[in-house]
Parts: C-alpha cells; sequence; structure tokens
C-alpha cells in the first residue's frame, strides 16, 4: 500500500503541477494585472472625487464585493449565453477575477492613496508640478508601497480562489486533480497533493512579498 | 514692486480669516508678517500661492494682474513656476532622495535635462551646506536639515520670490539656529522673500519690512527700523515687547 501511495504521488505530481503551470499561474497573473489597472484607476477617481464617475466605481464594488465569486463566475460563463453572449472558460474566469480582485483591491489603493500627507501634494504644485505629474511621480509611489503587503496578500488569495474556475470547465490544477481521483479513487492522497501544490505556490509568494517590500522600502526604512 | 497684493479676503464657514489684506513686496526685500497665533498670518501666505483660493482679491505680480479669487489653472501653474514654497513642516517628497527632491520640479515640471537639473541641484544643496547628503532620503535628515533641503528646493528653480511659512516652527531651538543662518545669507544675496515667522529678532535684524497682522487684517507695515524703532500702533508694540521678551 505505501509503495503504491508513493508511486501514485510521483505520478501524479507533474500531471497536477503542469496545468498549475500553464492554467492556474497565468490566470492568476493576468487577471491580477488587469485587477491592478481597474483598481489604480478607480481608487484615482475616488481620490479625485469625480462626480458621476465615483457614484458607478461605488456601484461597481458594492456588486462585486457583495456577491460570491463563484456566483460570478456562473453568472458570466453559465448565465450570458441566455442574453447571446458567450465566452470561453479561460477568459470567463479571467473577466471574473479581475473584476472580482479590482473592486477589493480598489479600496485598499484608495486607503493608501489617502494615507499619503496631504502636503506632498501640496508640495508637488509648489514646485510646478501639475496634479497628474505629482500623482505619478510622488503620491501613487508612497500609496503604493503602503499598499504593497495588503496587495500581495490579495494575489495569493487569488491563486488559491482560481480553484474555483473548475466549476467553469477551466481545467487548472485542481480540476485535473478531480479527474485524477475519479480514475484511482485515492481523494486523501490527491487532494493533499493538490494542496501541497497551492502551499508551494503560495509560499513562493511570500518570500516573493518580503523581497519586493525591502526593495520598494528604501526610503521607509529606519536606520539603525 | 515684485508683488502687490490688494484686498485679499477669505473665510472659512462663517469665520473671516482675511478681511481685505493690502501688501506689497519689492525686489530684493525681505518682508516678514508677524503677528499672534490665529491672525490669519498662514492663511495670506497660502492664498498668495494658491493653496487656498481667496474670496477676493487682486494679485499683481512681475507686472502681471491675477484675479485671486478666480485664476486660471494655466495662470497658477505660470506664477508657480516665478515661485516657491517652505513650508512649515517641510513636506519633503518623502520617495524621493535630497537631490532628487531639488530636482523634481525642475526635470518634471520644467523639462530640464537630468544631468543639468543635477548639476543645478547640487549647486543648491551646496548653498545650504548639505551637498554631502545628497542621496538621503528626508527620513535620514534631522528637522533642520530637511528644512534645509527644503530651502534648497525652492533656491534651484531661481524663483522671484520664495514665501517662507514658519520655516523654523516645527524644529527644536537647536536647529532653529541653521535654519535662520540660511535665510539670512539668502537675505543678504537679495533674495525676495515673504516670511511669516515668530522669530522676532530674526525678523528684526534681517527683514526690510514688516507687516503686522492680527484678527485678519493688516494693523500696520512700513520698514523694519521704522517698526521696531517707534511703532504708530499700540498694538504693534505691546506686541513686539512682549515676543521680544519672551525670546531673550
Amino acid at each position: 500500500m505505501g509503495s503504491n501511495w508513493l508511486t501514485l504521488f510521483l505520478e501524479s505530481f507533474p500531471k497536477i503541477l503542469i496545468p498549475g503551470l500553464t492554467r492556474t499561474i497565468p490566470l492568476a497573473a493576468v487577471s491580477f494585472a488587469i485587477a491592478m489597472v481597474i483598481a489604480v484607476l478607480t481608487a484615482m477617481a475616488q481620490y479625485a472625487k469625480i462626480p458621476v464617475l465615483t457614484q458607478i466605481i461605488r456601484f461597481y464594488i458594492w456588486i462585486f464585493r457583495g456577491t460570491p465569486p463563484l456566483v460570478q463566475l456562473f453568472v458570466v460563463f453559465y448565465g450570458l449565453p441566455r442574453a447571446g453572449i458567450l465566452i470561453d472558460p479561460f477568459p470567463a474566469a479571467v473577466i471574473v477575477f479581475s473584476l472580482n480582485e479590482g473592486a477589493y483591491s480598489s479600496e485598499i489603493v484608495r486607503a493608501a492613496l489617502e494615507s499619503v500627507p496631504v502636503g506632498q501634494m501640496e508640495a508637488g504644485y509648489c514646485v510646478g508640478m501639475t496634479y497628474m505629474q505629482t500623482m505619478r511621480r510622488i503620491i501613487l509611489p508612497q500609496a503604493m508601497r503602503t499598499a504593497f503587503p495588503s496587495l500581495s496578500n490579495s494575489l495569493i488569495a487569488l491563486v488559491k480562489n482560481t480553484s474555483l474556475a473548475a466549476n467553469i470547465t477551466v481545467t487548472e490544477m485542481f480540476m485535473t486533480t478531480q479527474r485524477i481521483v475519479a480514475r484511482t479513487y485515492e481523494p486523501l492522497l490527491l487532494y493533499l497533493e493538490v494542496g501541497l501544490i497551492y502551499l508551494m505556490f503560495s509560499t513562493l509568494l511570500t518570500f516573493l512579498q518580503s523581497w519586493g517590500e525591502k526593495k520598494l522600502g528604501a526610503y521607509m526604512e529606519k536606520e539603525a | 514692486m515684485l508683488l502687490e497684493a490688494r484686498n485679499v479676503k477669505k473665510s472659512f464657514k462663517n469665520l473671516d480669516v482675511l478681511k481685505g489684506i493690502d501688501l506689497s513686496v519689492d525686489t530684493g526685500e525681505a518682508a516678514v508678517i508677524l503677528g499672534p497665533s490665529g491672525a490669519g498670518k498662514t492663511t495670506l501666505l497660502r492664498c498668495l500661492n494658491f493653496l487656498e483660493t481667496s474670496d477676493a482679491g487682486e494679485l499683481s505680480f512681475d507686472g502681471k494682474i491675477y484675479p485671486m479669487d478666480h485664476m486660471s489653472r494655466k495662470n497658477i501653474r505660470e506664477y508657480r513656476l516665478q515661485t516657491a514654497f517652505v513650508f512649515q513642516s517641510f513636506n519633503l517628497f518623502l520617495n524621493k532622495t535630497a537631490l532628487q527632491n531639488v530636482t523634481e520640479g525642475l526635470i518634471t515640471a520644467r523639462g530640464i535635462g537630468k544631468a543639468q537639473a543635477e548639476e543645478t541641484g547640487m549647486r543648491a544643496l551646496e548653498r545650504v551646506g548639505l551637498a554631502s547628503h545628497r542621496d538621503y532620503y528626508p527620513h535620514q535628515l534631522s528637522g533642520g536639515q530637511q528644512q534645509r533641503v527644503a530651502i534648497a528646493r525652492a533656491l534651484a528653480a531661481e524663483p522671484k520670490i520664495i514665501f517662507f511659512d514658519e520655516p523654523t516652527s516645527a524644529l527644536d531651538p537647536e536647529l532653529t539656529t541653521e535654519v535662520l543662518s540660511v535665510m539670512r545669507s539668502l537675505a543678504d544675496d537679495g533674495m525676495t522673500m515673504l516670511i511669516v515667522t515668530h522669530e522676532i529678532e530674526f525678523a528684526r535684524t534681517v527683514s526690510n519690512r514688516v507687516i503686522f497682522m492680527e484678527n485678519g487684517e493688516v494693523v500696520e507695515s512700513g520698514l523694519t527700523s521704522d517698526i521696531f524703532s517707534h511703532p504708530q500702533k499700540e498694538r504693534t508694540a505691546a506686541f513686539l515687547k512682549v515676543e521680544s521678551k519672551k525670546q531673550n
């Protein structure tokens, strides 16, 4: 029995890892990149209190933070075809995770923007810079440094949440594992195994996070 | 006159902070605004650089007339490129080194090349005695050093006037001296400055002109020597007496 388990573990490892590298990671990476663009733009619009746009953004955030991502996936993948909109599984997952993550990250970035002292913007004006110049060169870099740990957490959560995409037939790591289980009837071993691979990914990201924090934080580190 | 403001008014909610201020600063002059806390000195200075929008007022600067209550963005920017502002709380860019703080405006706002901006920036840092601190971030500098970098940042743009908003109020007494001595040497070089301060001795020995404010109004203004030797208003005399005693 023991040696059978070991063999199965070793045999299935690459079979699970490969969709991890070709599906799970790209899904998380692409979604997160789009989410960051959404987050920064919507946070800046809210920070600037642009009328109407701010209300639209509040509405968007309200919807996406207030409903489960699984429901969002089902609406986009199984629901929208009823309205004549057919989207392939992978792009459907990208759309949902981008919008969902964008809504959460928007709030993180907005709070970080608001934590930058008002004097930084005033100083920018006084050396002749425009609002957008000061935003890009002074305010946003400081805000992103503040937001970095929270955003890293969000990324790690997103990597794990991509397993939900199995429900809309994206053959990522978790779905692949389910298929192997159906064939081998070894749920305990295989689900632990896929959990282990998620853990590896998360651990790697945690290391990247502390490396990134160090690199970004040069101007914030207190002297010894 | 380089700068002449007329009838500057500003109120916050129902509180009239500035009740129609007239003020002028000539080229090469170091003018000082004195007055008790709550007189409206800082608000006036912020209105003069459009960090606050005045409710009324007209500003003539270097031959051009600006309406203070409805300035276009373009006019504000054009004006700010000719002026500089030193804050009470320094407001150095926290994500930039000392040199980058000085060059940021030159490069980003004025489109000057990096090499030339750094050369100008280093000269400005030398001027305030901090050339050796070019690569320090603000948090690595003392308050006095931060304020000197802020002065270098102001100088680098070669402004026609520098506004100082209580530049030493956030500093320990022993750090005040280094900032005041930099400002003194700027005055000696004929830099035009408008300074809000509580440093009576500095005002007496360095400035050419004093504007004494109270309750949002100019009580008295004139040449420093006149104001200090024979103030016309009782209120001015009383203020100078009390403040001088405090600092001795």
